[in-house]
Order: structure tokens, then sequence, then C-alpha cells
């Protein structure tokens, strides 16, 4: 296919041009953007982009889980595009992820260890002064506090052979018995619901799901700015699907559905509720499922009964045709599937209102078949691999540290004595700062993640880093919130720099690759893992750990017989060439197969991981919220995502310059027109707002994207988590980001950018140049 | 600390190894390997993984990017015919606002750091209705492209098949007019390359049968590549609907340029009625210094030539005559300014030393007419100013040239210098003027520029006419003269800056915000320095002529150094404090 015209056409464009000694029509600036017909299936490229190799790696950011076509010359990487047949992301990326490599070049990069001195100042020390003086430090808190007494905080961004060497190495070696991921911030919620109502922590859908379904409801999910390329997936359904959107404010996501239902917030339980009770009242349920696969059901019933429309609307601020309707659509699809991301999890009734969803698709029969299910959206790259193989909650390879079968289970798989496997779990992220307050934690070693802006009440936090006696940070950047509170900084190899698996949204594992040399003297997190290990004195536990693919064969070990069973996988070169595998894929999967089918998802039998192989319908009494506003704070302040282009605390993000052009460079927050009047600042003002716990300035953004009495500001600015209030989902402890409440007022006096206002009431009307 | 030390001893070289393994990138090998296994094997068969995603790879015929089977219902069936050129169109219902167009055109197109040639706003509900929708603009590929009317060097060229236009980037001069004269701000200047750059619609790509990078880069298919009628073959009742058309609120009428992107979406009305995010929210404007240096000093330049005629011409006509020595300090000074005014101008330029393809664009650029016309001007007073000296250096001069030097030669080149001049004034305005930016219209510009002019001219008067003691009632005139015209000119700024009254549009308010908030340094000392103007010029205009001739000098130069300051700092505003309709856009 050629679109430009053919030669002969072209003698009017040559008719018109001038000589070049008048018209430079070409030179080195032409040249600069001259592109090439690329090899290795790339269209026409540029320079900066020709590759002799290419190879792909799963993207670091969020759980999507794309595959990004890493360029590679001389077996360096130059530059990425998306991959065109992952299964994942079908040859898209968003901003995130084709920025990639370039926050890797960054000034701020850890490139060597910073220690502490006496006077305040970081200090490079070599590799050897810094692990001796981890190994003593830690070694004598331990010793005079107990063992107990150092705690490690993780990530869901680090890949499952560096959690899994980690959870080993802290608990099974060092005598740690708390340690907890970021991964509680994002995904604790889902995790208990599915493991109260399922068995197991199971997400049991496959992204095709969003192609087959013709009806998805998202339940406090953003899914165009959280999961881009998730989004894409729903756009490319050609059943005209019904979109049911539960979302107080008015999104993107919101924006493209059929049905948005802007209910208050922190009334999803109650909505949800309502939607059963009408699916009951209604008999579109199925009941042959029901009787056959769930138990709770009269118990459901019974509880629901009382959440009819109009209880409902009254507690929701929502129409009762809107909820009667909602549930219609839901009761009558076909192949409807529940989606729900931070919205429910991060909520302090986050785990019945997820199961409140599982409900649903069960009670419907909506489930195990494509286009259905009860779907948690996950929120980092390798936040499954978390719950998976971080060893913290649960036993790695999601066993008990509470059973002693699962403990010398775990203990032969790895070939050490059982003694060294605790017998309790770890106290949770909110628990182990508790003990900080207590002084029953003295030293705390963070990796990968960056509490000083993440946490929930984040000056208390901040309060608390400082408290300790020694506080250890692995990172990439020396720049991040935690690191400046750091008594000693790791300097840590990125994604790019090292290998290992990553496991997505949908169960995927997918290969991270070392593409990149990594700066100066930094090391991947697994060489640091196996360096504090030998320094520890361990190496004889740890022989077996010594590159990430022979402990990708330890999970596989440990996998077995669990639902999550990897077994049958052949190894790193395969999950590559099939564009990687979702568990399980057990040696029984692949004795029947030669390769995984590319999209499959779970309960296509309707056997769940109970032991009787039933579903649990888990209801709960509603609580209320905590800080609702009231006169002196008449905002509820909403947090979550802004824009595609920032992750999480921008750590990263903020490393790319294109992608700081893509989003706004100070805090922001947005208000409804109405509210903006009554405290008279218009859009770009300066605006203070306060909570109990703290105040800060933002600009207004003054729009209907939220509803009048809300405040919605970005998670990735560190001024947000000053004002939220710490309080936990009692069943996850996950901290409920999303509610608190906030008075606002005009700024005065110093950073008033503007003289006047300008209102969003006042509309451009009509021409003026007429 | 040390006394409880741990029982370790590291091997000497575990953290070397380490190290090593780490700058060791021999770990790729296996994996790259299977994939250019993979992706040669399948060059036109597009790479398939084993299962399911096979359904993709339909292509048959020659080679195809492994991406082609994504976009190729994006593209056109054919190219172009009469009558028709390429142009974006955009479904904003599928647009979700990730922005990936904007980092894929800025990869693939290999643009600098911080370059892309798509951006995307975003506007949202502005009453009780809440809505949201992202708005991606590249290059409209314009009908009438204003970057390309409004350029000096023929830097533009719109092709004459396929409508997109291109910027030849080597004959760029980077003087930044296609910046304003482009409605959408699409060409963005590159300080590294001292040029502008701007979107080509990867026509690279597109003659390969391949779509551009924004179009292959969108998750959602919501960019296209369309084939359009060009309005000239539309019926005339047609473009009466054209006339009113924006691509979006807050963006400039279609009519200026005629855009060729379309933007579709079933709900129109919301999109009609919605607010940009950005609104109010205006960010000072390059003040383009050199220019406005330019501009104010050539303007004072012809002025004095302007007065010097008139005043010769009002003398004879009282059978008097003005002194030569007056004509030859006022031709010296209007040299001496407008040399200064010119000779800054190239710092303006990214790339002076391509500047003299200037005449180029003369058939459609009033950025080529200023240069030729106002190049002219200077050459004319040069010459006289020569002329003029040549009396005071007979003795060292040849005969020829000095018999040749008749008074009625000189006010000749010196009057047809003062007429080009004239017009060369009148050309600066107009390359603001057609702009069509509301605060650059001709009711806002001409007197401006024409009023540095004249009142600038009358304050340079004063102390010229001082210079020769025989024109002191002259400067007295002069000095009343520039007085009224410079209090004139400052009300009427004033009126217009400060005051709310009903000639002030929301351009105006707008405007207001940047000189009243972050300009309003700049703001205080044109006040300023025009206000002690203005009162030197009536203490001058009263005692002058009682004065002492040192004293009378001094307060003449400062009279004439503090307007020209005040008419500086006008300009500068006039520059930086500019506000128009543009696309939306989001917050900073």
């Amino acid at each position: 296919m050629n679109l430009m015209p053919q030669p002969n056409l072209q003698s009017e464009r040559q008719r018109r041009t001038l000589p070049q000694l008048l018209q430079q029509r070409d030179g080195a600036m032409t040249r600069e953007l001259l592109l090439h017909p690329g090899a290795h299936g790339l269209g026409m490229t540029h320079t900066t982009l020709a590759a002799d190799q290419t190879t792909t790696a799963v993207c670091g950011y969020c759980s999507t889980g794309c595959g990004l076509r890493v360029h590679l010359r001389d077996q360096v990487a130059v530059g990425l595009t998306p991959e065109t047949e992952y299964p994942v992301n079908l040859g898209m990326a968003c901003p995130k992820g084709w920025e990639a490599l370039r926050v890797l070049d960054s000034e701020q990069r850890a490139t060597v260890p910073l220690l502490r001195t006496s006077d305040g100042d970081m200090q490079p020390v070599t590799w050897d002064q810094a692990l001796r003086t981890f190994t003593t430090r830690l070694k004598n808190i331990q010793q005079q506090y107990g063992n107990d007494s150092v705690a490690f905080l993780s990530t869901g961004q680090i890949p499952c052979e560096e959690m899994a060497l980690l959870g080993a190495l802290t608990k099974f070696g060092m005598g740690i018995i708390h340690g907890d991921g970021n991964t509680r911030q994002c995904m604790a919620t889902a995790v208990t619901a599915y493991k109260e109502s399922f068995g197991f922590d199971a997400p049991p859908f496959t992204y095709d799901d969003f192609e087959q379904s013709d009806c998805l409801v998202f339940i406090g999910s953003n899914l165009c700015v959280g999961h881009p390329i998730m989004w894409e997936r729903v756009l490319r359904n050609r059943h005209q699907p019904e979109i049911i959107v539960i979302d107080p404010r008015h999104t993107e996501t919101a924006a493209a559905a059929t049905q948005h239902l802007p209910l208050r917030p922190k009334s999803d339980l109650i909505l949800l509720y309502g939607i059963t009770q009408q699916l009951i009242a209604n008999d579109w349920i199925n009941h042959e499922f029901i009787a056959q696969h769930t138990t709770g059901f009269n118990e459901l019933a019974a509880h629901v009964a009382r959440f009819t429309p109009e209880f409902v609307a009254d507690h929701t601020g929502l129409a009762p045709e809107a909820i009667a309707r909602a549930a219609k659509c839901i009761g009558t699809g076909k192949a409807v599937s529940l989606w729900w991301t931070m919205g429910v999890n991060q909520s302090y009734e986050g785990t019945r209102t997820a199961q409140a969803i599982i409900n649903i698709a069960l009670i419907t029969g909506n489930i195990g078949r494509p286009g259905t299910g009860a779907n948690s959206v996950t929120g980092q790259c390798n936040a499954m691999g978390s719950r998976l193989w971080s060893n913290t909650t649960s036993l790695m390879g999601h066993h008990r540290f509470e059973s002693a079968e699962d403990r010398s289970k775990v203990a032969e798989a790895l070939g050490i004595d059982v003694c060294h496997i605790p017998d309790r779990g770890s106290w949770s992220y909110e628990r182990i700062l508790q003990g900080v307050r207590n002084g029953e934690i003295r030293a705390l070693w963070v990796i990968a993640t960056n509490p000083a802006h993440s946490w929930i009440d984040q000056s208390e936090a901040r309060e608390l880093l400082d408290r300790l006696d020694f506080l250890v940070v692995q990172d990439m950047y020396t720049t991040s919130d935690t690191a400046r509170h750091a008594d000693l900084l790791l300097p840590a190899a990125a994604w790019g720099e090292k290998e290992g698996t990553f496991i997505n949204s949908e169960r995927r594992y997918g290969m991270l690759k070392k593409v990149r040399r990594g700066p100066g003297a930094a090391l991947s997190d697994f060489a640091i893992f196996r360096a504090v290990a030998h320094y520890w004195g361990l190496d004889e536990m740890f022989a077996a750990w010594s590159d990430p693919e022979a402990v990708f064969r330890l999970m596989q070990r440990l996998s077995a017989g669990q639902p999550c069973d990897i077994t049958g996988i052949a190894g790193y070169e395969q999950i590559d060439a099939c564009g990687g595998i979702q568990w399980p894929w057990s040696k029984g999967d692949a004795a029947t197969a030669e390769s995984p089918p590319t999209q499959r998802r779970l309960f296509a039998d309707g056997r769940f991981f109970h032991p009787d192989g039933r579903a649990r319908l888990i209801v709960a009494d509603l609580t209320s919220m905590p800080e609702s506003p009231d006169d002196a704070f008449p905002f509820t302040l909403l947090t979550g995502r802004g824009s595609v282009s920032q992750w999480h605390t921008q750590t990263r993000t903020s490393q790319s310059p294109l992608l700081r052009q893509l989003y706004p460079s100070h805090v922001y927050v947005e208000l409804h027109p109405q509210d903006a009047v009554q405290i008279g600042v218009g859009n770009g003002d300066w605006v203070v707002i306060k909570s109990r716990r703290g105040a800060v300035r933002a600009t207004a953004s003054v729009s209907t994207t939220v509803q009048r009495g809300h405040a919605f500001m970005p998670m990735h600015y560190e001024q947000t988590n000053q004002l939220t209030l710490a309080h936990f989902d009692p069943y996850s402890r996950q901290p409920s980001y999303k509610d608190c409440a906030v008075s606002i007022s005009a700024a005065t006096g110093r950073g008033q950018s503007r003289p006047s206002s300008f209102r969003l009431s006042k509309t451009i009307k009509g021409d003026p140049s007429a | 600390m040390s006394t409880m030390l741990p029982i370790v001893a590291p091997k000497p070289d575990f953290i070397e190894q380490l190290l090593r393994d780490q700058h060791a990138l021999s770990a790729v090998e296996r994996f790259s390997l299977i994939n250019e296994g993979r992706l040669s094997s399948t060059h036109s068969d597009a790479a398939s993984y084993p299962t399911e995603t096979s359904v993709f790879s339909q292509n048959t015929v020659g080679y195809q990017p492994a991406q082609s089977h994504y976009y190729r219902e994006l593209l056109p069936a054919s190219p172009p015919g009469p009558g028709q050129q390429y142009a974006f169109e955009v479904n904003l219902d599928k647009c979700s606002g990730c922005k990936a167009c904007v980092v894929a055109c800025h990869t693939l197109n290999g643009l600098e750091e911080d370059e892309a040639w798509r951006r995307v706003g975003t506007v949202v509900g502005s009453a009780d209705q809440g809505y949201i929708q992202h708005v991606t603009t590249a290059c409209h590929h314009c009908e009438d492209p204003g970057c390309l009317k409004g350029c000096p060097v023929k830097a533009y060229e719109k092709d004459p098949i396929t409508g997109i236009v291109r910027h030849l980037d080597d004959q760029c001069i980077g003087c930044k007019y296609c910046t304003m004269m482009c409605p959408y701000e699409v060409p963005r200047f590159s300080e590294r390359l001292g040029i502008v750059r701007k979107c080509d619609m990867c026509h690279q790509r597109l003659s390969t049968g391949e779509a551009p990078a924004c179009v292959q880069a969108c998750p959602n298919a919501a960019i296209a590549i369309t084939v359009v009628a060009t309005c000239q073959e539309k019926a005339l009742s047609d473009a009466d609907n054209v006339s009113d058309a924006r691509l979006a609120a807050g963006a400039p009428t279609s009519r200026i340029t005629r855009p060729t992107t379309r933007y579709t979406t079933k709900h129109i009305e919301s999109y009609r009625a919605a607010a940009p995010r950005d609104i109010g929210l205006d960010q000072v404007a390059e003040s383009h210094w050199p220019l406005a240096v330019m501009l104010v000093a050539t303007q004072l330049s012809v002025g004095i030539v302007l007065l010097e005629r008139l005043t010769t011409m009002l003398l004879f006509f009282r059978g008097e005559t003005l002194s030569a020595d007056t004509s030859r300090t006022a031709a010296t000074a209007a040299l001496l300014l407008g040399g200064f005014g010119l000779g800054l101008a190239p710092l303006h330029l990214g790339q002076p030393l391509r500047a003299w393809r200037a005449f180029l664009g003369l058939r459609t650029s009033w950025l080529s007419r200023e240069a030729v016309l106002l190049g002219q001007y200077l050459g004319l007073l040069a010459l006289a100013t020569a002329m003029l000296w040549s009396g005071a250096a007979a003795d060292y001069l040849p005969s020829v040239w000095i018999d040749a030097l008749s008074p009625d030669a000189v006010a000749i080149v010196l009057t047809l210098a003062a007429g080009f001049g004239l017009v060369g004034l009148y050309s600066s305005a107009m390359i603001y003027i057609v702009t069509r930016r509301r605060l650059w219209r001709p009711g806002r510009t001409l007197p401006r520029f024409f009023g540095s002019a004249a009142a600038g001219g009358l304050a340079w008067a004063v102390p010229l006419l001082l210079i020769t003691p025989s024109s002191v009632h002259l400067a007295s005139a002069a000095s009343f003269g520039a007085a009224i015209l410079l209090a004139v000119k400052l009300i009427w700024e004033c009126s217009i800056q400060l005051m709310t009254h009903l000639g002030c549009d929301e351009f105006d308010a707008r405007s207001r915000c940047l000189s009243l908030g972050p300009l309003r340094m700049l703001t205080v000392a044109s006040y300023a320095t025009g206000s002690v103007a203005v009162a030197l010029a009536v203490f001058a205009a009263l005692f002058v002529s009682s004065m002492p001739m040192e004293c009378s000098l001094l307060l003449g130069f400062g009279i004439a150094v503090l307007a020209s300051g005040s008419e500086l700092c006008e300009r500068l505003l006039y520059f930086s404090s500019v506000t128009y309709e543009r696309m939306p856009g989001s917050l900073r």
C-alpha cells in the first residue's frame, strides 16, 4: 500500500520548488529526522531506535504487564516500542511504558552505597563497608532487642525471585519475623476477600474477558487512567457491552460508560447489597450454580432483603431507577464481569465490599465462563508475585506459617531445617509502624518503596522513620522521599538492569530482562540480597539461590500441588517464547498440551479451593465512615490516580522530561464549580486544604468531575497524604485512603499566582473577533 | 558497636564478582535469539506467539511492519485526488486521554528530550453536567496555513497533492513568526537547533504505506488518517457553516486557517458547552525583546525623520527654512536609532546566517515586507545623512560628489526615506495584525506603533532641536507636543490595562491578569517612565527657552530617554501579556 502519489503525479510538486541555494530542502537538520526501513518487523525507524536485535520484556510499572520490545544495539537497550504480538497489550503501551528506559538515565540514580555520618551527611562507602555496617548494626540490634526488632518493608515492584530471596533470607536466615510490602497499600483487600470466598487468593480472569463480556461493571476503578491498556481491551469488545461504572467521580471511565452511578463516597457496599437484593427479588440468579457451588446463600438473601432500591437510594444519593436498571443489566446479561480496583481495596470495609462483588458473580453464575468473573484489577507490576512469593503474610508459595505441615513442605522443598521457618506470620505494615512507635521495632529495611510519601497520614510515618535506630533504604534513586531519612542507602539496579519474572493481574508470569548494565556500583536487588546473605554468614543456606532462574526452579518446586502450581513451565525460555504463562500450569497440564493456551481463566468446573470445593457467600453489617464531613471540615477528600503518565510517588516517572510535561508539576485539587464559587476561588487559584492532620496548598482545578462537597487530590504528590486519615480495613489491614474530611479555603499571601481569578462559569461565548 | 561484631569472613572478591555479573549482558542473548528468530522468519507474516494471536497474521503481500494489522483500517484506501487532501480524524469517544500518542510521536520520530508534535488537552463540563473529554491535537495541516503565509523565507510548503504542510528545517531562520501565525501553537522553537519544528504527518511513514506514529500507538484506535475534500471544492453555502466552526472549546475560529482535522463525538453538545481545563490560566508569553527594541527604535527613527520633513515643509510654506544643522542632527540621530534597532533584530533569529533569504516571502509575508522596506529606509537614510554631512566635510571629498549635492537632492532622498519608513512601519504593524490575535487587532496595534513614532519622535526632537541654538523655540513646541501625545497614549494604555470599561473583553481581562500579576513590574515601569517623561516635557515646554544650554540639553535627553523607555516597556507588554484563543490545555 503506497499512500503517496506516484512519481508521474509529482511534476506539479517539482514545478513549484525553488533551487536548493534559495530553498534548502535538505541538510543536516533535515537529515536529523530521517527515517529508515527497520529490520525485525519494525516499520520506518529513526536512528535512535535502530536495532540489531530485539527482545521482549514485561513493563515494570503497573499490573497490566505489557510486553515491551526492547531495541538492542550490541546487547544494550537503546530504545523500546510496545511488542506487537504480546497477548497482553497487543502492540500498545501507555506513556510510562514508552519511557521506561529514559528513567534509568538519571543524575539522581544511586551509584554507590551511602552511609550517614555522625554529622548527618550521607557519605559514599564501599559495598564492603556498607554490608559490614548493615550486618553489624542489625545483628547488634537483634542481640539487644530480639530478632523481631528488625523488620522490612518491601514492594510489588521487584521480580518474584527477588521477593522470594528476600523473604527467605530475612525470615529463614536472619531470624526476622515481621516484614510487609507496599502491596498492603493496594492489594491486601483483594487477597483477603478471595482467600475467604474462594479458598485461595485467585483472581479468576484473563484479559480476554474484557472482550467477551456483554456487561462490564467497574467498581472504584478508573481503568482509563489506572490501566489504560486494559481499557484498550474493553474498547475491543465487539458485543456492544453495557458498561456500568460505580464511582463518586465523573472519571474518564465514567464518561465512557453506558451507565454511571455517581454514588456517595464509601456507599458502595450498600449499593452492591442493593443490587444483590434486586437480583434475588427478581430471580435473576442461577439457582443451580448456587446450590452446587456455594454456601451461605440463605444468610446472604436474608442479609440483603432490607436493601431495597429506595433504602439504597437514600444512602447512596442515587435514583432508585438507576439502581434497578443496573441490577437488571447484571441480572439479565449473558456474560457479566465485575471489576474492581482501589476504590474498593483502599476502604475501611473493602474486604466485605469485594466479597459483595464476588457474591454477585457467584449467585448469577457469572464465573468460569468467558467474559465473566469477580475480578480484582491489581496495582503494581508484581503485586501478584508479592502475594505468592514475598513470604510475608503467607509462607512462600501461598502456604501458612501456622501450619506445621506447610512448614515442613517448604523446608523440604528448600532443603533447610524446618526450625528456621517461623510459626507465625508477619505483622501488617501498619502494625510494623506501630511497633516502631512502641519501640518494638528498632531497625527497618525498606526496599523499593516510599513510605515517607505514600503512607497514610504521612507526617506520622516520617516521624516514625526518624525514630528508628537504623534505617536501611534500598532504592534506585538517592532522592526518594524515604531515601532522605536513610542511615544507609544501598544502590539498586532497576527494571531493565536485571532478570526475573513478574506476575500480572491475570496471573501471567512474564519475563523481565537485563538489557542495561546499571549505573556505577549499583547492584540488582537479587545481588544485594545475596551479598547480605554472604556477609550474614548464610552462604550454605542459600547455596541453591545462585541466580534468578535457579530461584524460579525453587518456586516451581514450592508451588507443586498448590492452586498456583507452575511445575509445568519448562523455564524462562518457555515463558519468553509463549508471551508469558498464566498460573496454574502444572506438570499434568504440560503433559496434555505442547504449550499453554494464551488465555486461561479459573473455575470453569465450578470447583473452588475450599476443601468442600464450594465458594463462600460472605456478608457483613455496614460500618460508617470514621471521619464524615462536618461544619469545620465540610468536604470529603477523595484520592486516586491523577494521570497515566504518573506512577505512584513519581520517584521514577518524574525522571523523564517528557512525562513531566504530561502532568501538572504541582499538586492540584479538583473542586465542583459551585463549591469553588462558594469558596471564592477560580480555576488555577491557590487554595489551602486542611484536615485534622495537616494543611497543604494546592491549585484549584475547577470541574464537574467531582460532585459538590467532594474534593479530589491525586496520590502522586507528597502533599496528599499529609491530609489522609490513618484507618484500615479490619480484615485486610489495608489503609482507607479515599475518605477523610477536609476544609478548603482560598489561599492568601505568598504563592498567590494571579491577582484576579477567571471563573469557570464564564465560558467563552460567540466569536470575539467577529 | 563493635563489641558485638558478628563473625563473618566475607570472601574478598565476592562483591567484585557480583559487580562483574551486574555489568555482563550475556544473559540477554538466549532471549534475543529467540525473538530474532521469531521475528525474522515472519517478516511479512507478523511475529506471533504460539496461539490465538495468529488471527492477526493475515498480511500476505509484500513487507509489512509487524504493527500494520492494527492500523490498516485507520488509513485511507488510496491517496487523495484533486480537490482532496489528507487529514487527521479523531474519534473523541475512543480517546481515554492516555497520551500514548504524544510519547509515540516523540519516540518514533527521534525528537528532543521534551519535544513532541502532538499534545493532549482536556475540556470539562462547566455547568452541572459531569463531563470530561481529552482532546489530542497536532498540526491540522490547514488548507490555508498561517505558518506558510507568514514565513519570510519559504520554509514551509503545502504539498499540492497530499496537503501535508511540511517545514523545511534547513531553510528555517528561527524567526518564530510562524509560532505567532499558527492559531494552534503548532510550530515549536528548539533552542538547540535555533529553528522551529512541527508535525509532518509522518510523511516518511505514509510514503511507505505506514501509519503515522500517533495513529500506530493509540491503544484505542482513536486517531485515523482520512482523505477530506478541500474547501474550494465545497459549495459556498457549505462554507457558511464552516465559518463559525471551532475545533474545541476556547479554540480559535476555523475561518483563519481552515484546519483539516476532524473531531467526531456522539456527545457533540457537551463537547461544545465544555470549558478548557486551563481556562483562565495564561502563561506569560515570550517578550521577544530584540523585536520590541527593534520596533521601538525603528519607530522612533521614522518618527524623527517624518518630523524633520514635516517641519521643513511647514517652515517652507511660512517662507522659513530649518537649519541644515538641525536636519543633519535629526538624520544622524534617526540613522543611529534605526541602525541600532535593525542591528539588534538578528538577535531574535535562531539562524541569523540564513536570514539573507528573507525576501523570498514578499508575496505573502508581512515580515518579508517589513525587512525589505525598513532595509530600504535605512539605506536611503544613510545616503541622506552622508549627503548632509558632506557639506561639513567638503574639503576632503571629490568635487563631483559635492557638486551633485544640491539641497533638492538631499530633500528628495530624505523624503523617499521617510516614505519607505512610513510604509515599513505599517508593515511592522501588519505582521502582528494578520495573526488575528484579538489583542493585536488594528485598533490596538496601529495606535501603538504610529503613536510610538509620533510621541517618541517628538520627544527625541526636543534634545535634537536644542543642539542647534537657533531652534529653541521649536524645541519648546516639540516638548509641548510630546507631552500631549505621550499623555494621551499613556491614558489610552491605562484605560485598556487597568480599568474595566465597556470595550474590555475576555482577552483584556486575561491579559490584565498577566500585566498586573507576573508582569506588574514592567507595567509599573511603563507608567512611571511615561509619567515622568510627560512631566518633564511640560516643564521643558514652559521653561526650556529660559534655561542654560547644558541644563536644557540634559532635560531634553532625559525626556527622550524616558519616553523611549516607556515605549519599550509598552512593547514588551504588548508581546508578553498577549492572550489569545487556543486549543484546550491542562494544568501546568
